[in-house]
Order: structure tokens, then sequence, then C-alpha cells
């Protein structure tokens, strides 16, 4: 996926993105657990310096903004239990407890230490052409 | 969009199904001050910041992958003045988000593709971002 974006980006351009991630140095158990708790998409992967150099990109920048993460979260279950009885009909009685659940387990994992949210941000190389190796 | 299961895109469309209902909106509104029907944790604070990151400006051409019905690539597009493609894989947001671009006046377009692979030309792209999703 990185090395397709440094393809189609122009020479020098800016790549930024925000990513959930499984904390770095977590047991086996705990990585575990982070993914069963996190978001469909969360990564488990190496980190993503050394994938965006994999890809030909440079100067990567990792900015934590798991704070933010989990206020957002906290937010957003909040919001729901306001909206209970309405999402309740949208949806299901059950599907709104499931998704709730979800959410509680997610935010409880980051106040845990297991997952965390970034915004990243690396370049195309000056002389931009498509990576041999890597991803 | 994380994976490209049939599974989860099917997951995912179905909750785009939804996100025009007054509670959805509202519950996005009060979280992340935004009304697209996001999918990401990004918030209006965060958006903005991404737009200083990227160097938005009229004329410049922004990659959205994994884009989901448009947040934040369009409010990116829209207050920065520059063009923005969308891609993600499940068809019912990419219809959503190429609505609320020619609604917002936004020039551009969506690409019904992985990230991935994304089938677009080499090199033409001013920046690129994503939000939430795994590279």
């Amino acid at each position: 996926m990185l090395r397709a974006c440094q393809r189609v980006l122009k020479p020098g351009a800016p790549l930024v993105f925000f990513v959930v991630a499984v904390a770095a140095g977590l047991s086996a158990r705990d990585t575990a657990r982070a993914i069963e708790a996190g978001p469909v998409y969360v990564d488990a992967g190496p980190g993503y310096p050394s994938l965006l150099e994999a890809a030909g990109f440079v100067n990567a920048k990792v900015v934590d903004v798991t704070a933010d993460y989990a206020v957002t979260l906290s937010d957003s279950i909040r919001a729901r239990n306001n909206d209970r009885r309405q999402l309740e009909q949208l949806l299901s009685v059950d599907e709104y407890a499931e998704g709730q659940s979800s959410r509680r387990q997610e935010l409880a994992a980051i106040q845990n230490g297991l997952l965390r949210r970034c915004l990243i941000s690396a370049s195309a190389p000056d002389n931009n052409a498509t990576p041999t190796a890597g991803l | 969009m994380p994976d490209q299961s049939g599974d989860l895109v099917d997951e995912f469309d179905a909750y785009y199904r939804i996100i025009d209902e007054p509670v959805m909106r509202r519950i996005e509104r009060s979280v992340l001050g935004s009304d697209y029907g996001a999918s990401s944790y990004t918030t209006r604070e965060q958006a903005d910041r991404l737009a200083g990151l990227l160097g938005l400006a009229p004329g410049k051409l922004l990659l959205d992958f994994g884009s989901g019905a448009g947040w934040p690539g369009i409010h990116l597009a829209r207050s920065s003045g520059c063009d923005v493609v969308l891609t993600d894989l499940p068809l019912e947001g990419l219809r959503r988000a190429d609505r609320r671009r020619k609604v917002e006046g936004v020039h551009g377009g969506v690409v019904a593709a992985s990230a991935a692979l994304l089938p677009l030309q080499d090199r033409v792209f001013d920046s690129a971002t994503s939000s939430d999703v795994l590279c």
C-alpha cells in the first residue's frame, strides 16, 4: 500500500496519515489482547518508520495522538448512550449493545497502554522512483 | 479501508447506508465535528492539522486513500481549494463521497480500488493522506 502510494506521488510530495496501532514492546499475550480490542484496521506490524523507509519514503516522523484518541472514543461512547433509544431502533438492541461493548473494550485497551494512535508524516524522495524491494 | 475481504466491505457498506440518519449525523457532529459519515477517529481539529502538513493549495491534487464517505478528504479540498481523488473499496461510501464532493463544488473524482493497487498514473499527486487505514 505504501509502495503504491509512493509511486503516484510527485518527487518530494508529503504523505500524512493517522493510524491505530498496537503499542510497541508488548508481550505476545498483550499483543493478542490489543488486536482483539482494537478496531478491525489496527496495525500490529513492525512500525511505520521502517515500513516507510522500505517503501522509499524519507523524513518519516511519528507524533503520538493517543490521548486525543481516548477522548474521541470516550465522547463516542457517551454520545451513543445519550441516543441509545434511537440507535436501538435504527440498529437493534443487540447490535447497539455489542457496539458499545466493543468501544468500551477498545477504550480500556488504550488506557492500559495496549493501543495507540499516531500521526505519521513522510515525503516521497526527490528522485521519486518505484522501489524494487520492501512492501 | 483496512481489509479487502468481502465481509469487511459489506460491513462498511452497511454502515454507510445509515450515515444519513439524523441520529448518526448528530453523533458524528458532536464527537468529530463533521457530518460526512466518518469511519475514522479524525476530528475536525485534526483534519485542519492535516491540511497544514500536506501543503494544500489551489491547483494542487490530493489523494485520500481509504476515503470512505469522504471525511476528511473532501473537507480538506473544500477548505484549501485543492482538487481531490478519493479511493476505497466499499461502493456505498464512495457513492456518498462523490455526491458530497459535487455538492461541495470540489474538483476531482472517486476510484473504486484497493490502496495496495491504486490504478492511477505515476507521480501525479502533490500529497496523500488517509485516516485509520491499515497501511
